[in-house]
């Protein structure tokens, strides 16, 4: 089944969109029993939705093109395991000397090694140069003038604009985590992007240190972040979910573990949370976290985590405002519960080698003090 | 020489004349393109299990989500390594080193135009590679990727000296390339048989010379590139630096100039090997012979007007990047061109079933299908979805294995007889392909969906959740079966070389081209008279060339005679004219000589010292060097 560029889906249905859209992919779900999480061949909005569909133009084209020259392709095979049974043995070798003058040869439209063939060579000629002009040149042209027109439209719908009402957030890329802002809302956030359904967004992409890769297959496709350079990337989001995507171009050793995670919602409960971000977080009340808040700026947190409201202001790290907010940890890898913080700030290596965080070397009393302040940070 | 009472016999003088010197001096010091050619083959094959070898050890790692076989250091070194062998170490020295051997013999030459050069080339070859292997005893391996982006790669981010190992190693094998490249563009204008006019050119040599073409015009960008980028890491310059006003995207732009163009270059001589042996087997002139040299000479200019598809996610305005759709749709045309006629070919010819046919047939299923992806992938909207995915990663490796690695094993199994004068298995190679073509679309078929349901590239673990595992597990499966394969390739290739030498056939598969017309292994002086041809199809045009076993021509022109029986002592070859081949002066070869091999030290030591900041190293090796090619230069100096 395909469909035309524009036409959105209703619903969400991980297992059934790529059975849909591709047979060959569907063999494989189905021999392996799963679906994907996060499908290019799932969209969520119109942009990535018309991008399924030249895909899905394009697999079936290419599928047909691939079937024809495998049969093209089948019938000397099969047609010489036909003759071949019952033929003698070739001679070791082809020399066939004194047949013609030197020269005489080189005009003519094939030369075979058996003499023998030579008219049923050139009764061929006509045939061979038919394949190389339908086969190699006609049909080629018309198939990629077809895909060329498609591309063009979906490459008219899905460029990267600005749109009436759209909201802007700014994304920027570091070793190896994302800031996320809002300029217009004054929130500063990380590696989790809250946006409200049916409402234009644009991403203007930056970084602060090498080229990133900004990327949510069921979304849009992924653009660049690239220094002294401000990209954009912008779509429509029409369904509500929760969207994983990875750092899609090699940024350094963790580069497998920079997800990023894009939650679109209903504009009520998108509301809510930014009224809920735009203030700060209420200052700890039982006496653990008391302890914690001390803790945070003794043992060094703060001097790369900023908590707004508090004297935190450094933003070499992830601004943990709103830390007891978020469903993951360590740039979207594992769920944010109490024993992954804990190992996150002792052993940061242990669940992301390479990430830039040193470890914390703080007695058990300390760090369960300061898990409690962390966890009052909404 | 033993001129005295017994005067030698023409073929003795020649062989005397041609042969290497005794010993092992006389090994190292061999310029021929025979041995050249062999040691480009046989060393780049050794690269080729070495980068398959790490192939599978990231295979492993990915099998199962979570794994801990290795770390990301690792796998990043291996990803990177993997890259960098295969594209640099193994298909363009394999290629050259075929173009090298079979090159003057299909073409009716004693040796290159160039032989010490040529031996240069393989020692700069060889040292670049160890250079790089030697990266590994030291615990700097390259780990940014076999593209190497900038910022990345400035000594801000990669302080150690991984990237220092990977630009001078590269930048010495770029070297070895142009080297080889100078010498077959040479090759193919002057040192033709008589008579063998520009349409009588074989597909093989013309597949070489559009590749060396290539060649000259695209490694140098990155020679540049590298040198910018080692001057960023070692003097400070900014070239690649946004916060100065330089341009991270320079290097993008100087290394897809190249690295596009390269992908073409590993495929066009490959195309050629597969004309070849196809030729051969179907006892049938190429189906469109000249629209099929057309399409090769297409492909190799269309090739240099595509760099910008690897760009599309960077910003570069939608107008401009649908102009290289555009231009990357136009390759798939002189490419079905090329498809057709190996259909074609195949037939209206009497097909012979050789392991080198399989390895066609092969070439042809998996060919076409990376061309369909690569068609995709062309287009800016989707690009932006599978650029930096798994669906690439298939993508190129459909392109690749298809287009260079099934042609170059077939290759190995139909030259395998000129080569070394050993006959490979068929059966065991027929078991091999088997293997391999399994294998390879079990490993890569599957990560078409990976890369569409989300998997990013250069990844070295991933989360239980995320529906990839049971795609992943079957990939690796897939890849052991393709790694037995290749063990398999690999042993039947040892031991048909164990025990005396067989008795092989001047021309095993009854084929066209003229290093057919030679003993098997060729001779040192490849071949007893100077040729005279007058078709594309010398071997099978009866008539039409004259002089491989020698004596045809009663009264040859004194010229000739002195060619032939080389009284002087000399190595000397025919040049001929550009076009039509017409006899024009006698060249003098030099012989022996170790200069190359004291010049690719003195490179060598110059590039260790830029590797170690240690300026007077440098400027000894440097001095090396320069004696080196003065002493190589200078005439009468062995």
């Amino acid at each position: 089944m395909t469909r035309r560029p524009g036409v959105g889906r209703d619903a969400r249905t991980p297992r059934l969109r790529p059975l849909a859209t591709s047979a060959a992919l569907a063999v494989l779900v189905a021999a392996c029993g799963e679906g994907p999480r996060d499908a290019v061949t799932d969209p969520a909005t119109p942009q990535a939705a018309d991008i399924n569909w030249l895909w899905s133009l394009s697999f079936w084209m290419g599928t047909a093109v691939w079937i024809v020259v495998m049969i093209l392709l089948a019938v000397p095979i099969l047609r010489s395991r036909r003759t071949h049974d019952d033929e003698p043995a070739e001679p070791a070798t082809a020399i066939v000397p004194g047949r013609q003058p030197p020269g005489a040869a080189i005009d003519e439209p094939m030369v075979a090694a058996d003499p023998n063939r030579h008219a049923e060579a050139r009764r061929d000629a006509k045939v061979r140069s038919r394949l190389l002009w339908i086969g190699g040149i006609i049909l080629p042209v018309i198939i990629l003038f077809i895909l060329l027109i498609a591309d063009g439209r979906v490459g008219a719908t899905t460029a990267h604009v600005e749109r009436e009402g759209e909201l802007v957030v700014d994304v920027t890329g570091h070793m190896f985590w994302w800031e996320v802002s809002y300029p217009e809302e004054g929130i500063v956030t990380a590696n989790e992007i809250n946006i409200p359904v049916d409402r234009p967004v644009r991403f203007r992409l930056f970084t602060d240190d090498v080229i990133h890769s900004f990327w949510l297959p069921p979304l849009h496709g992924k653009t660049d972040m690239i220094p002294g350079q401000e990209n954009w990337q912008s779509f429509v989001p029409t369904q509500t979910g929760r969207f994983r995507g990875n750092c899609a171009e090699f940024c350094g050793i963790a580069h497998a573990q920079m997800v990023v995670w894009v939650e679109v919602m209903e504009p009520g409960d998108y509301d809510d949370w930014v009224l809920a971000n735009q203030t700060a977080p209420d200052a700890p009340e039982t006496e653990t976290a008391i302890v914690g808040e001390r803790v945070y700026f003794e043992a060094g947190c703060a001097a790369c985590h900023a908590i707004d409201g508090t004297a935190a202001v450094a933003r070499v790290g992830p601004d943990l405002s709103n830390l007891a907010t978020r469903g993951t940890l360590a740039a979207g890898i594992v769920p944010n519960t109490r024993d992954n913080l804990r190992e996150l700030i002792v052993d940061p290596w242990g669940l992301k080698p390479g990430n830039p965080m040193p470890p914390t070397i703080i007695d058990d009393d300390e760090l369960d003090a300061l898990l409690d302040y962390l966890e009052t940070l909404q | 020489m033993s001129a005295g009472t017994s005067r030698p016999t023409d073929t003795e003088l020649l062989d005397y004349v041609w042969a290497a010197r005794p010993g092992f001096v006389g090994w190292l010091g061999q310029c021929n393109h025979k041995a050249v050619g062999r040691r480009f083959i046989f060393t780049s094959f050794f690269f080729l299990l070495l980068g398959g070898a790490m192939a599978l050890l990231m295979r492993t790692q990915l099998a199962l989500p979570n794994n801990d076989v290795m770390g990301p250091d690792g796998f990043n070194q291996l990803f990177t390594m993997h890259g960098t062998i295969m594209m640099f170490l193994f298909v363009v020295p394999m290629l050259e080193g075929f173009t090298i051997y079979v090159g003057p013999l299909a073409l009716g030459a004693r040796d290159m135009p160039m032989p010490r050069l040529n031996a240069f080339g393989y020692w700069v070859f060889l040292f670049g590679g160890l250079f790089l292997l030697s990266s590994g005893v030291v615990g700097a391996v390259p780990d940014s990727g076999w593209f190497a982006y900038v910022p990345l790669t400035r000594a801000e981010f990669a302080p150690g000296l991984n990237l220092d190992f990977w630009l001078l190693g590269v930048t010495m094998l770029e070297i070895a390339g142009i080297v080889a490249a100078i010498e077959v563009v040479t090759l193919m204008a002057r040192f033709r048989a008589s008579g063998m006019s520009v349409s009588r050119i074989p597909i093989f040599v013309w597949s070489g010379f559009v590749a060396s073409v290539m060649i000259l015009f695209a490694f140098p960008p990155l020679v540049a590139g590298t040198i910018l980028l080692e001057l960023d890491r070692k003097i400070g310059t900014v070239f690649y630096d946004a916060a100065s006003g330089g341009d991270p995207l320079l290097w993008q732009h100087l290394f897809w100039w190249f690295g596009h163009p390269e992908v073409y270059i590993q495929l066009i001589p490959a195309l050629g090997m597969a004309a070849a042996i196809v030729t051969a087997s179907a006892q049938r002139r190429m189906a469109g012979r000249t629209a099929f040299i057309a399409s090769l000479v297409a492909i190799g200019i269309l090739s240099f007007g595509l760099w910008v598809h690897h760009m599309y996610a960077t910003g570069i305005p939608l107008m401009a990047t649908s102009l290289f759709t555009a231009a990357s749709f136009m390759i798939a045309i002189p490419s079905g061109v090329i498809i057709m006629s190996f259909i074609g070919t195949m037939w209206w010819g009497r097909l012979r079933w050789t392991a080198a046919m399989y390895y066609v047939v092969g070439f042809v299923i998996i060919f076409v299908a990376g061309g369909i992806t690569g068609v995709m992938v062309a287009m800016v909207p989707f690009d932006w979805q599978a650029h930096d995915t798994y669906f690439v990663v298939a993508h190129l490796h459909y392109v690749l294995v298809g287009g260079s690695l099934m042609p170059i094993l077939g290759a190995l199994h139909f030259w395998m007889p000129k080569l070394t004068g050993r006959i490979m298995d068929e059966r065991w190679g027929k078991i091999a392909f088997g293997l391999i073509f399994v294998g390879f679309n079990v490993t890569f078929f599957p990560q078409h969906a990976l890369g569409l349901w989300g998997m990013t590239r250069r990844i070295w673990t991933y989360e239980a959740d995320l529906g990839w595992n049971g795609l992943n597990l079957l990939s690796t499966a897939g890849s052991y079966v393709m790694g037995l394969g290749m063990l398999i390739f690999t042993i039947n290739m040892i031991v048909v070389h164990l025990g005396p030498k067989p008795d092989t056939p001047d021309n095993p598969w009854g084929a066209e081209s003229m290093e057919w017309a030679t003993g098997s292994p060729a001779p040192n002086y490849n071949f007893r008279s100077t040729l005279q041809v007058a078709s594309p199809e010398p071997l099978w045009d009866g008539e039409s060339m004259i002089g491989a076993k020698g004596g045809e021509d009663p009264d040859p022109p004194a010229w000739q005679r002195q060619l032939d029986r080389p009284e002087t002592g000399l190595r000397q070859a025919l040049a001929t004219s550009g076009l039509d081949a017409k006899p024009d002066h006698i060249v003098t070869l030099p012989g022996h000589s170790l200069w190359p091999l004291w010049a690719t030290f003195g490179l060598g030591v110059g590039l260790i010292g830029v590797l170690l900041d240690a300026v007077a190293l440098g400027v000894v090796g440097l001095i090396a060097l320069i004696v080196a090619a003065t002493a190589w230069l200078w005439p009468g100096v062995e």
